[in-house]
């Protein structure tokens, strides 16, 4: 199937199966810092892209609904050589450490920004919740009850 | 966020970022960039998947679904026709190479107990056989056809079943020592069992017993224990238990090796590179400068990655089909294959008198290394040397057993066996002053060590050799204790407006170490490049941490030089000299010491070379920013562009390379004290943290909001440990758990709604500009400092970890 999409302001298509996910097809353009820390479990965040302005997981999305639609990606944001603000604002509170999902940290913290200027801390921790952040441990996502005996 | 939108808003930070330390020097203990932190946070190539090449193999390896099972026979023929399989290995075709994954000095206090393919399966998820095919899906297909009988065995799963007569074996083969081996060692090989056992190979004597399933054991007193508990005003004795938790590092074990020009390239995420090399040089024949290890950026270690997990099959596997191949564990297996914290049985028994004084301690610490002995020795062994040194105390004996079991691996992992030690001692403590009616803060203060006093109880706790007896060095234990307990207003008793839940408070002493004195071993090399640049290659091995930074940062300080015209290059083991790695706490303390040493050794060369052409006597010059050379007598300058690009012209002296090595046998020990408010449901058991203290010498800390970072997430990851995570294996030794959903890792609605990290200032007399470790320490206070506070808030001690509802309320005897 033919894939018509937007990435990064670019416009890419794609010549594949509708049913590979997201990421799979993400990596095939080279966006590897969507990565995946869970098997596709929708746990950890690391393969978080927005989807026509919607953080989805890319691991749990197929390359056939992002026909027709508009994706960023964390490389889609500064590059080393000129930092965003969210991304130089991270390496500043120390928070960039072994770094495996910082690129979509950045992403999801932009885009939280971007939809709401003046965010309250309880947002910002509603927002972030479906991460996981490695170093600091505590943007971790509650998806289902947790078993606890 | 709050700095991002001060910066959208404002054009600059407002909030004072971290506290800055060193107000002499201009960049050590200062706030800044780290330097890798832009090609991280921006997604640029950095970790081992980036650099895998599309001509790439993958790997899959078949994992044993029995817990203790003898292999009769494998059968890959159909496995073989699958399209695009390269080779299958298994223990049939691959060496009997014994040898072990740990990732620590050699000779290694481990014992060699596995090849990379055994003909005995020991655990659920253990290898049976890998396949190499030219695509993904080709080796999982393979996988699925390769048939093997096995002869399932009785298998032990905890060291209580382990330790009883009669129990399974889970290794009965023939042991050879390479030194120290006992004179009845013929006798003693008279009782191993199948020839598929394969054989148990210790470098030294562990004063192990594979008949009894005990990998390794050590005991040793101070004083008379016996006599101190006899005399004393009250007793306590109580078990402490903590179960089997992972690292979840979000980057998964993944390796990619390939063999170019008869040399094998392995790109590895790891701890240890040298360590990798020397286990890749041992499992595949080659000798070390046929093997080149490249560090990669590391996505998560927490000590998982000091072992060569991966990387020693990765590369047999290249190796062997001359193929590019790319190995990259799932979430499952990390938990089932990889490694883990030891689960460990703490017995504690411990004496006092009624002025406060604790007479006695016996910590008697029982280990679960499952199938293989890695750090087996070693991280109970810090249960107690990383424990018992925080104590005036004239009296303690310690005696550790560790047990092989049929349960996933253990192995390294932040912290190292102190968050168990750490825990059962605190909590003895607590339930002492609380039997002798003693304020617990009152019987910290009168029991801690400080500056100066010596610590006898390190004769017996040397990894593997006689300890170093030495004095406590640097020391800000007393001021993070007093600190705390005014920050969380320590004997005030709070309230809730609900009467379901109570509220308490405790805390718990911690220390660590800086590194391994005598034993651990760290390289750089400082190069003058020939425009005044400097690229500092360093063996030490930056997992995420900050410690190219921290080598940055010492060149900068040293040479004067602005932090953009260094460049660090560091854990590739063709351009960088040895280092024993990033392990034990070791990386500023020994790595950026070696940085030190180099460096100065380079400044010494700059200085001579300038003064030669500057015609002016060397006690004359010194060094300025941005990097030149001036003279005091005359006022000269010569910048590092023109002297170096001088000594490089054709007739000058040459490049400016100098060379450290640091060794010592001295010993900067971080201490620190966590402090926990939590609440207690009493109707439901739900405990929350509220209130969440961590404060911490470590001596000069070099990267201040990094070390900050540091703390919080080892907080975090040993708050999970505490309340939630747990291994849960099925009767047949099946992981219940081996996903991030069933695991159990906190939330970030589960941090404490007051979280401190406080950086105590002290001042190292041995570590690089006054510096020690930071990491490793913060994760052993939130055990003993939660469960000390659930019993302040409803009367009960948890003594068994993590500290669930429903222990709460058995405890309580509602359930």
């Amino acid at each position: 199937m033919r894939i018509d999409c937007i990435i990064n302001g670019k416009n890419r298509s794609f010549d594949i199966d509708p049913t590979m996910r997201l990421r799979d097809m993400l990596l095939i353009n080279g966006n590897f810092a969507v990565r995946d820390s869970d098997d596709c479990e929708g746990f950890c965040g690391s393969d978080t892209v927005l989807v026509d302005g919607t953080p989805v997981y890319a691991n749990l999305v197929l390359a056939g609904e992002v026909n027709g639609c508009e994706i960023r990606t964390p490389d889609g944001l500064g590059n080393s050589q000129h930092l965003t603000i969210v991304q130089q604002a991270m390496i500043d509170a120390g928070v960039v450490q072994s770094a495996y999902n910082a690129p979509a940290a950045a992403l999801l913290l932009t885009w939280l920004l971007e939809k709401n200027p003046n965010p309250s801390k309880e947002e910002i921790g509603k927002e972030s919740e479906s991460f996981q952040g490695g170093d600091q441990g505590c943007l971790k996502r509650n998806l289902h009850q947790r078993r606890r005996l | 966020m709050k700095l991002a939108l001060e910066k959208m808003k404002g054009g600059c930070y407002k909030s004072e970022i971290a506290p800055s330390f060193r107000p002499e020097l201009e960049v050590i203990g200062k706030p800044g960039a780290k330097i890798d932190g832009p090609q991280l946070v921006s997604g640029e190539r950095a970790f081992v998947e980036d650099y895998v090449t599309p001509d790439t193999c993958y790997m899959v390896v078949l994992r044993s679904p029995h817990a203790s099972a003898y292999i009769n026979s494998i059968d890959d023929s159909e496995a073989r026709k699958v399209e695009g399989v390269i080779e299958i290995l298994t223990a049939y075709n691959t060496p009997e190479t014994h040898y072990m994954q740990a990732g620590q000095g050699n000779p290694e206090p481990s014992p060699h107990d596995r090849r990379l393919f055994n003909l005995k399966v020991r655990h659920v998820g253990d290898r049976v056989a890998a396949v190499i095919a030219e695509t993904l899906e080709a080796a999982k297909e393979a996988c699925s056809k390769i048939k093997v009988d096995y002869e399932v065995l009785p298998a032990v799963f905890t060291v209580e079943e382990a330790m009883a007569p009669g129990a399974p074996l889970v290794h009965n083969g023939i042991v050879e020592y390479r030194s120290g081996a006992p004179a009845d060692l013929d006798e003693y090989n008279k009782k191993a069992g199948d020839p598929r056992e394969g054989k148990v190979i210790y470098q030294f004597p562990l004063h192990a017993d594979i008949h009894k399933n005990i990998a390794a054991s050590n005991k040793g007193e101070i004083g008379n224990v016996d006599e101190a508990f006899a005399h004393s005003d009250a007793v306590v004795e109580a078990t402490y238990q903590t179960s089997q938790i992972q690292h979840t590092p979000l980057e998964t074990h993944l390796c990619f090796a390939k063999m170019e020009g008869g040399r094998l390239t392995v790109y590895a995420s790891t701890q240890v590179p040298y360590h990798v090399r020397r286990i890749v040089g041992w499992v595949t024949g080659l000798p070390e400068n046929k093997i080149h290890i490249i560090k990669t950026r590391v996505g998560g270690g927490y000590g998982s990655k000091q072992d060569i997990l991966i990387e020693d099959l990765t590369g047999y596997a290249a190796f062997v089909t001359g193929r590019p191949v790319f190995c990259h564990n799932t979430r499952e297996e990390e938990f089932i294959a990889n490694s883990t914290r030891h689960p460990m049985r703490v017995h504690v028994k411990m004496s006092g008198n009624k002025d406060g004084q604790i007479t006695g301690i016996f910590m008697e610490v029982c280990a679960n290394t499952g199938p293989y002995g890695n750090h087996c020795l070693t991280v109970p062994m810090n249960s107690c040397s990383k424990t018992l040194p925080l104590f005036k105390c004239d009296n303690m004996r310690y005696d550790l057993k560790v047990y092989y079991t049929n349960t996933p691996p253990a192995g390294a992992y932040q912290g190292y066996g102190t968050p168990k030690g750490t825990y059962g001692l605190m909590m003895a403590m607590a339930e002492l002053a609380d039997k002798l009616g003693i304020d617990y803060k009152d019987m910290v203060l009168k029991n801690h060590v400080e500056e100066g006093y010596m610590l006898e109880i390190l004769k017996g706790l040397g990894e593997g050799r006689e300890g170093n007896v030495v004095p406590v060095g640097s020391c800000g234990l007393d001021e993070a204790v007093r600190k705390g307990c005014d920050m969380i207003n320590w004997g005030k008793k709070e309230v809730s407006s609900d009467p379901d839940w109570k509220i308490g408070k405790g805390f718990a002493m911690i220390m660590q170490g800086s590194g391994l004195p005598g034993l651990d071993h760290s390289e750089a090399i400082a190069k003058l490049e020939t425009d005044g640049t400097v690229i500092l290659n360093s063996g030490g091995a930056d997992i995420g941490t900050g410690l190219d930074t921290i080598s940055a940062k010492i060149v900068a300080e040293i040479l004067k030089l602005p932090m953009d015209r260094i460049t660090v290059n560091s854990g590739d083991t063709d351009s960088c000299a040895f280092d024993t790695g990033a392990y034990a706490s070791s990386g500023t303390f020994f790595s950026g010491n070696a940085s030190v040493v180099a460096t100065r050794k380079l400044k010494d060369m700059i200085i001579k070379e300038a003064a030669f052409q500057m015609g002016e006597k060397e006690e004359d010059l010194d060094v300025r920013a941005p990097g030149e050379v001036y003279s005091k007598k005359t006022g000269k300058t010569l910048s590092y562009y023109e002297l170096s690009h001088t000594a490089c012209s054709g007739t000058g002296h040459g490049q400016m390379i100098a060379h450290g090595t640091f060794t010592t046998a001295a010993s900067s020990v971080p201490y620190g004290a966590h402090f926990a408010q939590v609440a207690v449901n009493t109707r439901t058991g739900e405990i929350k943290v509220q209130k969440f203290y961590a404060l911490q010498d470590a001596g000069t800390p070099i990267n201040p909001e990094v070390a900050l970072c540091q703390m919080y997430g080892a907080v975090m990851k040993s708050i999970g440990h505490t309340l939630h995570e747990d291994m849960i294996l099925d009767k047949k030794g099946r992981c219940l758990t081996a996903n991030m959903t069933d695991y159990g890792v906190p939330m970030i609605s589960e941090a404490p709604e007051d979280f401190k990290a406080v950086l105590i200032d002290v001042n190292d007399e041995f570590g690089p500009f006054g510096a020690k470790s930071i990491s490793e320490i913060a994760c052993n206070g939130a055990a003993p400092a939660i469960g000390i506070a659930i019993h302040d808030a409803c009367g009960v001690w948890i003594r068994n970890w993590p500290m669930t509802p429903e222990k709460v309320l058995k405890a309580l005897g509602k359930i």
